[in-house]
């Protein structure tokens, strides 16, 4: 009897699937693999971080996400849809954006014109995000030098319009590759405030940075990635915990070799 | 000989080779391609207008456009996509590749003698006369499509959103499809105008010159290469003042060579070409503390 079937394996309420799901994706170049098998959840207005060192395999996978890392195995799911085989193009356009590592904006054109890019995917569809974010009032100096051409502005500025271009677009999930790279103490302080107020405004935030300890009390989850794997999962109450984040990160026996 | 008449006709021809100029350009910098079969596409364009010679003239030259312009688009979508991620080196051997493929058909269904394209040769009268000083109205057409053309591809680049796109593209192809601009998109619409360049080209030359070869559009093709790179391939302006530049050199030379060292035409162009390469690598229109590496 199907009544009596179901009720003999009692499913739960239909939860939503999370914003994105990652599982046992491998990414490999040339046959020399990146990443290993690795899976985690970002869950809707979550921020995640993905942390640990050069090499380690975190960029890769958010270029994996984006369609533009070889994938060999895994998947890769944003609210339920499997991303594996689409265009990096199409993937942008169904509202995931990424600010890549070392910022990638267009130095030759305008601040103005680098926005009118983020508008890209927003234009065919995207507009995911429901919170409305003032992109300007969120970013003063990249309106007050918007017919500058953007390779004039200082790294700080120019990492600013890179997240402002990615907002542009709407996206339901923002993927950042260390953000503070390359940029000085004080303008790295704004770059952190800047994903506090994008988060408040309620978009989901995938993190790769290597200043791990601010990244763990930041996030509300993060991963320690090492050699293509994730080893540890770090909670924002054990970012005082240095000696428990330096042991993550460079695996046990990191502390007998100092 | 007449100075002023040389200048003129040099301008004129530089025109030309400034419209194949940009359609080599536009390739080259949305998806770093040399695409030597440009040339077929102004043989078929040619080629049409042979064909199309009892057609009345307009539409005649928007025949040779539509032809130019599909096979643009075909050569793209059969040739070049599925290369798009190969060694620089593969896609340029599948560009010669097209360009005898296609030579070898003009050759087979035309011949090799040539055909005669006479739709606009009233063309050759003059326009202007003044003194020993004679302006062909084919001259002012080349001089005309020419600026014209060139000023619509800069409109387009630079106030139409696929024209953003394109040189969002063409600075970094990577950056832009991760915002969502569709690599097939961007790189049909410049096949696309190389097409419409290639018609114009031939229709041009075939008014100065109605002949068409197999070998039409290859010649002035590789004239222009040589002369994109000599000016500064990366970017469109450098590029289409370098196509210019040999077009005028080339029609300088012919004028001003005794008839008997006429044969040397190609080898003083060239050796113009070596000095230049020689003395400044990056291009003699390339902006100043532009390096060589820059460039590719």
């Amino acid at each position: 009897m199907p009544e009596a079937a179901a009720a003999a394996t009692p499913t739960p309420p239909a939860a939503a699937p999370p914003m994105l799901a990652v599982d046992r994706l491998a990414v490999a170049f040339a046959g020399v693999p990146a990443v290993r098998e690795i899976s985690f959840e970002v869950a809707a207005g979550e921020m995640v971080g993905l942390i640990g060192p050069n090499g380690a395999g975190k960029s890769t996978t958010l270029l994996a996400v984006m369609g533009a890392a070889p994938v060999v195995g895994g998947e890769i799911r944003v609210e339920g849809a499997s991303l594996r085989g689409r265009r990096t193009e199409d993937i942008a356009r169904s509202g995931i954006a990424l600010v890549p590592e070392g910022r990638h904006i267009f130095a030759k054109l305008t601040v103005e014109e680098n926005l009118e890019l983020g508008e890209v995917s927003r234009a065919n569809g995207g507009e995911q995000l429901e919170a409305e974010i003032d992109v300007r009032e969120l970013f003063p100096v990249v309106a007050e030098f918007r017919h500058r051409a953007a390779g004039a502005l200082s790294g700080g500025q120019q990492q600013q319009l890179a997240i402002a271009r990615a907002l542009l677009a709407r996206p339901r999930l923002l993927l950042l590759d260390e953000p503070s790279l390359g940029l000085a103490p004080s303008v790295v302080e704004d770059v952190w405030a800047t994903l506090r107020a994008i988060r408040e405004r309620g978009v989901t935030i995938l993190l790769v940075e290597q200043r791990a300890q601010i990244t763990v009390q930041l996030a509300d989850r993060s991963y320690v990635m090492n050699n293509g794997e994730i080893r540890a999962q770090l909670g924002p109450e054990e970012a005082g915990d240095m000696e428990k984040i330096t042991t993550a990160y460079f695996g046990a026996g990191a502390e007998e070799k100092r | 000989m007449n100075w002023v008449q040389t200048l003129v006709d040099a301008i004129g021809l530089g025109s030309v080779y400034a419209l194949v100029a940009i359609g080599l350009a536009l390739i080259f910098g949305v998806m770093r391609l040399v695409n030597f079969a440009h040339g077929e596409l102004i043989t078929a364009a040619g080629y049409t207008l042979v064909v199309a010679h009892a057609l009345p003239v307009p539409f005649a030259i928007a025949l040779s456009v539509v032809v130019a312009v599909a096979l643009a688009w075909l050569m793209e979508r059969v040739a070049f996509r599925r290369l798009r991620d190969a060694q620089p080196a593969t896609t340029l051997v599948a560009t010669f590749a097209v360009a005898f493929a296609l030579e070898a058909i003009w050759l087979i269904a035309f011949g090799a003698r040539g055909e005669s394209a006479d739709l606009l040769s009233s063309l050759n009268k003059p326009a202007i006369q003044s003194g020993d000083v004679t302006i062909r109205w084919v001259t002012i057409a080349m001089l005309g499509v020419g600026g014209i053309l060139l000023g619509a591809t800069t409109l387009l680049l630079n106030r139409t959103k696929i024209g953003l796109q394109m040189r969002a593209a063409a600075a970094d192809f990577r950056a832009a499809r991760l915002l969502g601009v569709r690599a097939d998109r961007v790189i049909s619409v410049a096949f696309v105008i190389s097409g419409v360049m290639a018609a114009a080209v031939a229709v041009l030359l075939t008014a100065q010159q109605p002949l068409v070869t197999p070998t039409f559009g290859l010649e002035i093709t590789i004239l222009a290469l040589v002369g994109i790179v000599v000016g500064g391939m990366d970017r469109l302006t450098t590029a289409t003042m370098g196509g210019f530049a040999i077009g005028f050199l080339n029609s300088l030379f012919g004028n001003v060579l005794p008839d008997d060292l006429r044969v040397y035409l190609p080898s003083a162009v060239f050796l113009v070409v070596i000095i230049v390469l020689l003395v400044r690598p990056v291009g003699i229109f390339a902006p100043r503390g532009s390096s060589a590496a820059e460039r590719l």
